[in-house]
Parts: structure tokens; sequence; C-alpha cells
């Protein structure tokens, strides 16, 4: 499409919005640049919305400003040099890992920065762990490709990063509270979208090559016993996985780290170096990267880093899912993963559901909703009930109080609502991987591919190292082995056989284990990521303590230095008695 | 110091009824009302006249199991010396081994009451 | 290994089990933890044996006189070892870094797990998760045995005994407590630890509240307050905001079930715990249960009873296993009764049976009476002054009379003018 008649498409849909007076809009390339201010930031959203759903529309950036917009605050940036490299990664969440981890099988110097204390610390860790088909994305999308081209490597990826993968398949189910929400007789509704309904998905999915049936009520309530009886129709999709998020994305960076990659974390990239039309490098708070190449997977703050380099084609808004986590004393209520679908449908909005995380626990969610601080990952009230709401109506009689834990987490979507995966228009050598929502985490192998064609296309000079090693030896998890093996390991190690961890068993030893590893766990956090330490039901109140201690007695540091996860997260303000020495200074 | 105030207000704790105790201090001496037994009567005088509680918290040690020894105050001292004594007990190290009722501190805040261990604990090393 | 009787956790419960089987069986003793002592280590308060030792002693002191005992024993005590599961057959699986993965072959089993506390999640408590979110247990080892301050400007929600107990030790050890927030419309704790812990050191209480959000994205840096209404639920338009840098959560202890529900055994919803006999037995023949695993207490003293007579009978089983179960007498609760422990009663082979409960509501000039609704015969008849929920009543009832009920009886508390 031409650049005026995108322009000319623009201006008309400001008009009909409203906002021609108070928005001004530039086009170049696809990409509108929206200018202006706004009365809210929900009238922001709803402009950069509208736009991006316009044909032509490459990418929306929105800079209108709305009271309140908050000022991006950065930490300094140091001028010393501190390495040069062929390519930085900035962001070391599973799209960021999953790069460097392909880079890794090429002869390149390959540095990942991060700005948290570990990786997959964004959106990364705060999702459900679906490893999604394709079948719930809209058609003819970049994600969807990606989406069903990952999802086909999961198994062979998970098995050689020793990473659990779980396919126990999907029943998508349509019950009466799917048409709740139209102005349609809800029996005319249920007839129609009963039948209907399956045979479009049935026709996507044969158009996408997923093996997916129809399950008529019959068969989906023998399937699950405790579903609903007024479900409707089902289509069942058996190649639906599930995986833990941001073990995943450990492993990914531990096998890059044994190939060669650098992690750096604790690291903030502040500026972009761009010479001559080209970028040369990343400025962090710790010192300057050389490089001829930087992708940036920096997911939340994508945006951010793209307009450091001058390489702005999106804008980010975030769209936060709670999601709650029930006992495992509840895991017998579901078999296979259940998603709930409802109409209208959101375009962009699979709807969520019911789903086993890969250690068998339940999870209801995710919620929906447009949120500006890029930083809140907070649970309210509402989204609480919001869940209960949605999902109780599926299994009747379950135990709501069996609730051990809740978290959000925001997905960083742009205005077009697809992936950005692309080298930049303005500046040579800066890669775009941005606008990574779901399906992100079973796209990621697809993305790496995708990412290192763009790379050879580019000129990146790419060759294979004859000694790549994609075997990663997860480290042993004690209350996964046989009595034999478990005892066998205690006697070459005897922190093996202490339980710091009632609620999941996890031993002293496999803790030792996390914060010595090739990507060091330094918070509790980040030991609780890779040893489940604290996920249980009684969620670390029996083993913050010695969890604590071990990592001050392993990592050399004062109790007092240990950090929750992100810095400044300090658990204790000091040894004990500390308030009565003297004056306590804030 | 002990208050200067006319009236107390004194919830009971001699027995689980929990009467609300009004102390008021006269020239004559203290009247107590709201109490339904003797009980209640002297224990209001007490609260009044002589406060007394028993110290408890923990005192650095060394070389034991644990950074951190309980102790307690032998008996009860006056409520207005905890803080302080608790205070000063923060400035003790001990070293393990240490027995149940040995003495960390002969008289705690001029009391003199003393201050005691409240567990054993066995040395680690030697 | 094989053994008479194995003890599942070496704390108050489970030491005076131990010592009362040691008297006339073998006995092992399996801990998790380094040492003996259960939660009492961290509990330096006084307050505990009023009852058995008839002074006040803290719960270290408590602990050490049966760990004493113990050491003197025969019994077999293994500590750091984590028993990971238990058969309706006896047999246990436990591992210990000395002795890797263990098998005990016991002819009866003790289980005297405790409990651990409810959580921030189960409360469902809105906002962010930053560091300085604590349980009160979690917050008094810390400080009591870790050596670390958790914070130093602290608001505690839930006003039971620990919660209490920390607002005190909090103040000692230089924090400035902020407040007790508390959402039922009286203190959940004991008179004197009102008086001794928040009066004392001049620390509000505010009865119907509770926290409704944390803030802070890295460090705790406020909570939302809010009055409720007699349902428990915030009261719009009443909300504070108080700045903080700790919130400590005593917001109720669960029995830790584990490896009772591994069994097999029945359990009560309304305890949290096995539905246990006045032999401390549950409903897999030879397994014992007693402490706060059974049903949470508030006093140490009676767990100890409860232990000891959970050992004597655990011992008795192991030397000579009944060949049948009595019929069992169900225990009912009535009016204003939440739940009574033991639940059944089997074998009234003693004088009397002692039977604890816990009220719904706070009355006052009431009557507690034990009777066989089928008969109207009334077993027991006391008067109390006040009965409290955070306060467990005991009865004894001569078991002569019980020989001839046939169904149940029913423990229930009327007001003096009805009863």
């Amino acid at each position: 499409m031409s650049g005026r008649r995108l322009l000319r498409g623009v201006t008309r849909r400001l008009h009909r919005g409203g906002w021609n007076t108070a928005v001004k809009a530039e086009v170049s390339g696809g990409v509108v640049t929206l200018e202006g201010e706004v009365s809210s930031y929900h009238e922001y959203v709803s402009l950069g919305t509208a736009i991006g759903r316009l044909s032509g529309v490459r990418g929306v950036v929105n800079r209108v400003t709305y009271p309140g917009r908050p000022e991006p605050e950065h930490r300094r940036g140091e001028q010393r040099r501190l390495r040069t490299a062929d390519v930085v990664i900035v962001g070391a969440g599973v799209v960021g890992c999953c790069i460097a981890r392909q880079l890794s099988r090429y002869h390149l110097e390959v540095v990942v920065v991060e700005k948290e204390t570990d990786v997959a610390c964004g959106t990364s860790k705060a999702n459900n762990g679906m490893v999604h088909t394709g079948i719930g994305e809209k058609m003819g999308t970049l994600k969807q490709r990606l989406c069903v081209e990952g999802h086909r490597q999961f198994d062979r990826l998970c098995r050689e990063l020793q990473v659990p993968y779980r396919q126990q398949g999907m029943y998508i189910v349509l019950t009466p509270q799917s048409f709740a929400s139209l102005a349609v007789p809800t029996a005319l509704a249920q007839a129609v979208g009963g039948r209907l309904i399956p045979s479009m998905i049935l026709r996507r999915a044969k158009k996408l090559g997923l093996p997916m049936r129809r399950a008529d009520r019959r068969e989906v309530l023998e399937a699950e016993p405790h579903l609903t009886r007024d479900v409707l129709s089902a289509v069942y999709a058996p190649t639906y996985g599930v995986t833990c998020p941001y073990r995943f994305t450990i492993a990914l960076a531990e096998n890059a780290v044994a190939n060669g990659v650098q992690v750096m974390l604790g690291t903030e990239v502040v500026d972009v170096l761009v010479e001559d039309g080209r970028v040369a490098g990343v400025q962090t708070d710790r010192g300057t990267i050389a490089a001829p190449w930087v992708i940036n997977a920096a997911g939340l703050y994508a945006d951010v880093i793209a307009d450091m380099a001058g390489a702005r084609e999106y804008t980010i808004h975030p769209k936060k899912g709670a999601i709650l986590l029930f006992d495992k004393e509840t895991s017998h209520y579901v078999r296979h993963h259940l998603s709930l679908l409802r109409f209208p449908r959101t375009e962009h909005y699979k709807g969520g559901g019911i789903m086993l995380t890969v250690d068998g626990n339940l999870q209801w969610g995710p919620t929906i909703t447009e949120i500006q601080d890029r930083d809140d990952r907070s649970v309210t009230r509402e989204e609480i009930d919001a869940v209960f709401e949605h999902y109780q109506a599926l299994l009747p009689g379950f135990p709501r109080q069996a609730v051990i834990a809740y978290f959000s987490g925001l997905r960083a979507a742009t205005f077009t609502e697809d992936f950005v995966i692309k080298p930049a228009d303005a500046v040579r050598g800066f890669i775009h991987v941005a606008g990574i929502q779901s399906p992100g985490l079973a796209a990621a192998p697809a993305i790496s591919d995708l990412v290192i064609d763009i790379l050879r296309r580019q000129g990146m000079d790419l060759r294979p190292k004859g000694h790549f090693q994609p075997r990663r030896q997860s480290p042993p998890v004690m209350r996964e082995l046989s009595d034999e093996e478990r005892a066998q390991h205690i006697a070459r190690n005897p922190r093996y056989g202490r339980i710091v961890c009632r609620c999941e068993e996890v031993s002293e030893g496999e803790i030792v284990d996390a914060v010595h590893s090739s990507l060091p766990a330094c918070t509790l956090d980040a030991v609780k990521r890779r040893t489940r330490a604290g996920m249980g039901r009684c969620q670390g109140s029996f083993c913050l303590p010695r969890v604590a201690r071990i990592l001050a007695r392993e990592r050399d540091r004062a109790l007092e230095d240990i950090e929750k996860d992100r810095p400044g997260s300090r658990l204790f303000v000091g040894p004990a008695k500390c308030l009565l020495e003297g004056e306590h200074e804030d | 110091m002990p208050e200067e105030r006319q009236e107390h207000h004194i919830t009971c704790i001699e027995c689980p009824v929990g009467c609300s105790l009004l102390a008021v201090r006269k020239p004559e001496g203290i009247t107590v009302t709201g109490n339904r037994c003797k009980r209640g009567e002297s224990y209001a005088v007490q609260e009044l006249e002589n406060p007394t509680r028993v110290l408890t918290t923990t005192v650095w040690v060394e070389n034991g199991v644990h950074p951190l020894l309980p102790v307690r105050s032998a008996r009860p001292l006056p409520r207005h010396l905890v803080p302080e004594g608790v205070r000063l007990l923060a400035g003790i190290r001990m070293s393990a081994p240490v027995r149940v009722g040995e003495t960390v501190c002969g008289n705690i805040a001029g009391s003199g009451v003393a201050v005691i261990a409240t567990r054993s604990m066995e040395a680690l090393h030697g | 290994m094989k053994t008479e009787v194995a003890v599942v956790g070496g704390g108050p419960a489970g030491l005076a089990a131990a010592l009362a089987a040691s008297e006339t069986v073998s006995v092992v003793l399996l801990e998790r933890e380094r040492e003996l002592g259960g939660i009492l280590p961290q509990c330096i308060h006084h307050g505990f044996g009023n009852f058995i030792f008839d002074r006040m002693m803290t719960g270290p002191e408590y602990a050490q006189h049966f760990i004493d005992r113990v050491e003197q024993s025969g019994i077999d005590v293994h500590t750091e070892t984590a028993v990971l599961s238990l058969s309706d057959d006896r047999t246990l699986t436990a591992v210990s870094p000395r002795e890797g993965i263990m098998s005990i072959d016991a002819r009866s089993v003790i289980l005297a797990m405790g409990c651990r506390e409810r959580t921030r999640n189960q409360i469902l408590l809105p906002g962010t998760r930053p560091a300085g979110v604590y349980t009160a247990g979690t917050a008094q080892r810390l400080i009591n045995v870790e050596g670390a301050m958790p914070g130093k400007t602290v608001v505690i929600l839930g006003s039971g005994d620990v919660g209490l107990i920390m607002a005190r030790r909090f103040t000692l050890e230089g924090a400035t407590v902020r407040g007790v927030y508390e959402i039922m419309p009286s203190p959940g704790g004991l008179t004197r630890n009102v008086v001794q812990c928040l009066e004392d050191y001049d620390i509000p209480l505010h009865l119907s509240h509770t926290v409704t959000a944390v803030h802070g994205s890295r460090r705790l840096r406020a909570v939302t307050v809010s009055a409720v209404d007699e349902e428990m639920n915030p009261l719009p338009g009443t909300e504070t905001t108080v700045p903080c840098d700790t919130l400590v959560l005593a917001v109720g202890l669960i029995p830790e079930n584990e490896l009772s529900r591994q069994a097999r055994i029945a359990m009560d919803g309304r305890t949290g715990g096995a539905v246990v006999d006045e032999h401390m037995e549950t409903s897999v023949p030879g397994i014992f249960a007693c402490g706060n695993v059974v049903h949470v207490h508030d006093v140490v003293d009676d767990v100890t009873v409860a232990g000891g007579t959970a050992g004597r009978h655990a011992a008795q089983f192991a030397r000579r296993p009944p060949r049948a179960r009595p019929r069992p007498i169900e225990v009912r609760a009535g009016r204003n009764v939440r739940y009574v422990v033991p639940q059944v009663l089997r074998h009234l082979d003693e004088d009397t049976a002692t039977l604890y409960f816990r009220v719904q509501e706070t009355e006052h000039r009431v009557v507690c009476a034990v009777v066989d609704q089928d008969t109207g015969a009334v077993f027991h008849r006391g008067k109390q002054p006040v009965v409290r929920p955070p306060e467990m009543v005991s009865l004894r009832v001569p078991t002569s009379d019980l020989k001839n009920v046939e169904t149940n009886i029913l423990v229930h508390v009327r007001k003096e003018e009805h009863a």
C-alpha cells in the first residue's frame, strides 16, 4: 500500500474516533507515528489499537501523551569498555536465551545482557507454560506460523535440554458460558455454536496440519469426569503440551553458556551505539560492549531499546494476565488441559482455561487487562475474583480454598498484535525481536531459526562449530530418582540427604548445585526457580531461613545481603539486634 | 519511672474472665473496682505499685549450632527495666557449650535479678 | 530397620510419645531438623508448663526437659531424617544425610508432625510480592534462632498468640510495630498476651480490620488496611495506607497431614487432622497421632498429655495388637461446639475419658454438657463463666457411664438460662 493511501486511511480513522484535532499522524514504510495528547491511558490504548487494526499498518509508534504518563527511568551508563563481541542480545527471556543458544552453534562471540538478577525474570517466568499448537492464533499472522513451527521442535528440544515437557492434550470446550455474553438467544447460540464452531476449528486445524478431532459431549465427560455436565461439545487437540517456562529458559541459558555464550546479569542497557547508520554496540550501567550486531529481545522494554537505536517501529502496551495455582491435592480434577471458548472472541486472547503445570498443579487463568506500568506485577482483588468467576463453572464442586499461589505476568503486546521480527529499517545490524506475547514460548525455537535466517541474509558470517554440544545435563533432582539412585548420590554427597524444603522434598545438595551452576542462582527466587524450594504448600515458611543461610554460606556473603529476587529486594535489614545499637538510619 | 496518673484501666489476667478493672490512686490508698474476686484486686494494686514482668530474649553465642541463645530473667523484674535489659543483653557474647539454667548475667539493669540460659547448647568444635 | 514403635516428629508431642512408649518397648524417633524440640526452640517467651510443672517456663526450657530425658533413655533418635512416605501397613521410608534412604518397619507408628502456617496466598491477599512479607513463625525463627532481623517497621495481621508474641518481640529488638490488625471483633489470643505484648508497649490493636493490599515492587513499602463488617468483608471507604517494610501474617495454623493422607487415614475436615479415639489411634490400626497434627493446641501441656497417651497405647499395640477393635461411640459436636477430640471413643478402658473441644463463639455464663441424645442421659455438666474460641476446653467423663451408649454422645454448650 502506498504511503499516501495509508495516511488517508489513518486520517479517516482518526476523524472517526474524534482524535483528529488532538493527534497528528506520520506514515513511513508502513509505520504510523502518532503524536499529540489524549485524556487518559485508556484512550491512548484505544487510539493505538484502532490504528494498529488498519490494513497496511506494519507498526504503530504511539508517542501520544496523556496525563500522568511516566518518564522512563534509567541507570547511569558507564564509559569503560567491557569487551567486544560479534552479537549482543538484549534481554535474557526465553526468546533471548533461545537465540543465544542457537547462535552458540556458530563461531561467534555472543553476549546476552539482562537487567534483572536472573534469566526469565520478565514475562518468561510469569506465564502458564503452555506450549500452544497454533490453533488459537489469528490466521495468517507471523506468530501463528512460528507457533506451529516452534511447537514441532519442542519435544526434541526439551529432551536435549533435560527439561520436563508433557503432552497430555487439550479439550477445547464449549459450554453455555461460552455464549453468555452474546446478544443472541442462548438456545440458538448453543445449538448452532455447539456444532458449527468445532467444524470451524477443525477446518483451521487441517490448514495448519494439526491432528485435532471432534469430541462429543459423552467422550469429553468420560475423559474429564469432573467437568460440568452442561458441556455442549469439544475439540480435542492431542499434541498440546506444557513445560516449565523458567526451567526451560534457564536450561537454554546454561546450554548457551556451556557453548561459549556470556550471560551478563544485573546489567542494564542504557544506550545503543550507532555509527554511520550501523550499530556499533551497547552502553550499559557497567560499561560498553562493542558489537556490529544487536538483537533486541527486550520484551516489555523492546520499544525503549529500539528508541535508543533510533529504530523505533512499534510501541509496547502491556496486558496483564493473572493466574491462580492450586494444591497438588486437586490435580485429579482434570486429566487434560481445558480451554474454554468464549464469544464474542477477542482476536488476540485465547480465553484461558484450566491447565496443568508440568509438575501437576492446576492453574486457572489468565485474565487480560491493559496496564500502564510495565513494572506492575501485582494481582488485584478484581483479578482474583475474575479468575474464579470465569472458570469455576467448568469444575463444579472444586475446592476453591485449595489455592496455594497466584501471580501475574505482563504480555509485551504491540498495537499490531503480532511479532515484530525483522532487521530495523533505519539502522543496519539492529534486529527487532519484539512484541512477543503468547505464543512466545511455543514459538521460541522457530523465532530463533527466523532470527538466524535474518542474520544470514543480512550478511553475518555463520560458520558452524564442530564441537557444539546440544545436550545439557540437568543437575540431579532427588525426588525424581529411584531409592537406589538417591542413596548413591547421598553416599557420595550427604547434602543430598538433608531435606531443606519439606513440601517439595528439595535437598541441600540440590540447592548448593543451583548456587554453583553455570548460571548461578544468586537470590532466593533464583534458587526457587531451579529447585522448587519454596513452591509448595507452605510457600517457603519453613525453608526461607534455611535457603537464605545456604545462599549466604555458598556465596560467602552476609545473611543480610541476600535478596529475594530483584535488586533492592533484601530479605532482612541486618543481623538480629541491629536496631538496638545506636540510631538506625533509613 | 512509676506512672503518676490517677486513674488506670487494667485488664485482669488472673483468670480467663478478664475483668475490666479501674484502679484509682487516692491519698488513703488504691481503690479497685470492676473485679469479681480478690485476686483481681491484688493484681490491680501490683500493676499500679510495682508491675513486674519476666524478661525473655536472646544473646549471641559462638561455636554453637545456632548463633543465638535464648535466655530469661530468673524471676520477674520491674516492667520498666525490660527494654533496657534486652538492650544490655544484646551486647553479651556467650560461648558454647552452655547448660540450661547457666547464668548469663548476674544482675540485669540493676534489678538484682539474674538472667539464665533457657536451653543447653553443645559446642560445634573442640 | 525394624522397631516396635516409630515416632514421626521430635517436637513436644513426639518427645512425650517416645518417652511413654520407651518404658516398655523399643522406639525409633525420626526428626527432620538438626535438633529435637519441634517449634519450641524458637518460642523463647514464657508461658509453657504451667499445668504440668506448676511453673512458667520458656519454650526451649520445656523442650530441654524432655530432650534430656530422651537422651538418657534407650530411644533410637535420628535427626536430620525426613520421612518421605508412610504406607497403611506401617512401613516408613525416610532420608537422611548419614544413612541415605531408610526403610523402617514398625509394629506401630505415632504421627507427631505438628502444623504449618496459613500463607499469604491462602488468604488471597492482593497486591505485589515484594520482600518483607513473612508468616509469624518464620519471622520468629529468623529473629530468635537464625540471627536475622526481618525488618524495622512492622504491621501484624492476626491477633492470635503468635501475632501478639511477635509484636512484643519485634518491639524489644528495636523495630516499630505500627499496629496489630484483627479481622474478628475480639482478639484471637489470650488476654494475658494482649496485656503483656500490646498494652505494655502501646501497640495499637485494630479489631474488625484486615489488610487488603500489599505495595512495593522490591521490598515492602506499605499495606492497605480496611475496616470489615460482620461478614468480614472490607467496608468500602475505610481504606488507609500504612507505610511499613514488614508484614507479619499470623493468620492460622494448619495441621501437617501429608503422611496421614498417604496412609489413607480418615481425616476430620473441622480439625484438619486425623480422626482419633481416646487412645489417640487413627482409623488405621496401629497408627496413632498426637499433638498439633491432630488439632491445633493452645497449651503445650495438653500436647504432652496427648503424646503420653499415644505412646502408651502404641507400645501396647506393638506388644499385643488387639484382634478386633470394639465398635466406636461417636463423639458429636453440638451447639456452639466447633469440634471435639477424640472424635470417637472405643475402648473405655480407663476410669475417665478426657474430651477436648473448642467453641464457635464467645459466650458468658454457660453450661458445658456431654449427653446421650437418644436416652437424655447426662455424663457431664459443668458451669463456665466464659468460653472463647481461642481457649480450648477439656471435660472429663466417667467411662463407666458410657458403656451403655448405643450410638453417640454429644458435647454442647448452652447459656445458663437455657441449660
